[in-house]
């Protein structure tokens, strides 16, 4: 029995930020990220495919997402270097199956917990969708700094965000 | 050598070099630590950006939704509203969402406010309820479920789910209240009175000076004053004509944006631009636009796609271009798009005064919010608006025709 409209909608919003940044890892721009996010959707709730299982869905919403992201980096004619498709699909398979929501809910008191400048950090970068030489410039620091900062701060959320689903 | 997070930094900034990424391939590959953290860090950068759209939206532009995903995101809803009790559920859950915007949007708290005669937003409630505004607006969203809400100024249309009968939405002005069971239509708030359209459903509109309360079903309309003589009654929408026209021999009547000047040896009886919000730079700095428009919270004129627009403008400089935008609504009183054409002055030849005329199907108007927006079959214009982006540009306005 294939899943109702219902199932499809609350499975695919369930795990909406992990199939964004299916689409993200090879845009690295949002909002087409989430246009493709929102592509999908119809495609899904359009009925030209079936699922069967929550996981079938997911699975196909993550190919879908990286499909058309790279048909959207296509259409930008090779100005972006992107991941091999089979190093994406690799990371794409190993994402968890539960639901999104505790690790986002975790993901967000670890954010409130961070420093001031950190968390400026993170908001030029991502939310502002800054360059890293610009936010160098902006907080005075060298661009390896802003590298190197960047990714500790991933790896410290990381950690931090298993911390709290583990308790 | 840069360390594998790093590269991923870099990777994911969009600045890795050919050969860096090359590298990385090869780290995710053989490394499941680097593909953790790779997932990891994409998936904390969507959530701060979301949290920052949560705070402020933050493009300026007119964001690029298109059609098929804003059917997208209404089709998720409307089948979200059955279903997910556990969204409503989360304490972390946000009021409202601002889905697509154009032009001056803040979202501040609980406070949405809308700037500028051409600006406007869609908002997603929890219950997956979806509010457009148009032009200048301000609604406050309270309650649990963001569906307690006050309408300080302006216009919105509400294409609202199913409302539970004991905690149903309700959008107060300071006029007047409206109480929605599931339905389609627009409310417009204006100095001293509300008026209620009602595309599809229905909806109980309660005039607050005295009380009275009227019943007004699709298709119907009622008009909420402080006068509280005057009959509360629930009204058919008056057919529009499909072709209109406005010329400035008089002064213009109520509705209009733009200073009045009486005919002169240059030209006819016009209206002059006057300064308006044209949308806020990310430090909150405002970007001013030259307008003439106007809006009619109960329709100018119906349209179709062959329907003909005509304009008679003048800009002091020529070198200076102006944009021509009409908002239109489908016939059910749903937001179906902004659609806008620029001028550029070169483009159309001058008389001596340097009066120049455009005049061309509405077909031929580009959808610009939502980016590709297709005209209805048969829509509703509910604002003309023309603009320029300079000081220089002085424009004036003669005629707007919809022949």
């Amino acid at each position: 029995m294939s899943l109702s409209q219902e199932v499809v909608v609350r499975t695919l919003l369930a795990a909406r930020t992990r199939i964004s940044a299916s689409a993200w890892m090879v845009t690295r721009d949002v909002q087409a990220a989430e246009d493709i996010f929102q592509n999908l959707s119809v495609k899904a709730l359009a009925g030209g495919t079936t699922f069967d299982m929550e996981a079938q869905l997911v699975s196909w919403a993550h190919i879908t997402a990286r499909h058309e992201a790279l048909n959207w980096i296509r259409d930008r004619k090779g100005r972006i270097v992107c991941l091999d498709e089979a190093v994406l699909n690799l990371v794409a398979q190993e994402w968890e199956e539960t639901p999104e929501g505790p690790r986002l809910k975790a993901l967000r008191g670890c954010l409130d917990g961070l420093p001031r400048d950190s968390r400026q950090m993170l908001d030029l970068r991502y939310s502002e969708e800054r360059p890293c030489e610009e936010i160098a410039k902006t907080l005075g620091l060298g661009l390896d700094a802003v590298y190197q900062r960047l990714s500790r701060l991933h790896r410290a959320l990381k950690q931090c965000t298993e911390q709290r689903l583990a308790t | 050598m840069s360390s594998p997070d790093d590269l991923i930094v870099r990777y994911l900034e969009g600045r890795a070099t050919a050969d860096e990424v090359a590298t990385l391939n090869d780290v995710l590959k053989q490394d499941g630590d680097a593909r953790a953290v790779f997932r990891a860090a994409s998936f904390q950068a969507l959530t701060v950006a979301d949290l920052g759209r949560a705070r402020a939206p933050r493009r300026e532009e007119p964001a690029r939704w298109n059609v098929r995903a804003l059917a997208a995101a209404a089709a998720i809803l409307l089948v979200v509203a059955g279903g997910l009790i556990w969204l409503l559920s989360n304490p972390d859950q946000e009021l409202v969402r601002v889905v697509r915007q154009t032009g001056a949007v803040t979202l501040s708290g609980s406070t949405l406010t809308v700037e500028g005669a051409n600006s406007g937003a869609e908002v997603l409630l929890t219950d997956g309820s979806i509010l457009t505004l148009a032009g200048d607006s301000e609604l406050a969203f309270a309650g649990k479920r963001g569906t307690d809400i006050t309408v300080r100024r302006g216009s919105v249309t509400v294409e609202a789910v199913a409302q539970p009968t004991e905690q149903p939405m309700i959008l107060r002005t300071p006029t007047a209240e409206a109480v929605v069971m599931g339905t389609c239509f627009t409310i417009s708030a204006q100095t001293g009175e509300t008026m209620v359209t009602v595309g599809s459903g229905k909806v109980r509109v309660r005039r607050l000076v005295d009380g009275a309360s009227a019943e007004v079903a699709e298709g119907q309309m009622a008009l909420a004053t402080l006068d509280a003589a005057a009959p509360l009654a629930s009204r058919a929408i008056p057919p529009l004509v499909s072709t209109w026209s406005q010329a400035f021999d008089a002064a213009p009547p109520a509705g209009w944006q733009g200073e009045w000047v009486a005919a002169d040896a240059t030209g006819p009886g016009r209206l002059k631009n006057v300064l308006d919000v044209s949308y806020r730079r990310k430090d909150g700095t405002v970007v001013p636009a030259y307008v003439v428009s106007v809006r009619k919270p109960s329709a100018i004129t119906t349209i179709r796609p062959d329907s003909l627009l005509g304009v008679k403008w003048r800009v002091r400089d020529p070198g200076i271009g102006a944009i021509l935008l009409i908002s239109v609504q489908h016939s059910d009183g749903r937001f179906a798009g902004n659609f806008q054409v620029d001028l550029k002055a070169g483009s159309f030849p001058a008389d001596a005064n340097g009066w120049r005329v455009f005049a061309a199907p509405v077909s031929t108007l580009d959808g610009r919010f939502p980016e590709g927006a297709k005209l209805p079959t048969v829509g509703r214009v509910m604002l003309v608006f023309m603009a320029c982006y300079s000081p220089k540009g002085e424009l004036e306005v003669a005629e707007v025709s919809f022949p």
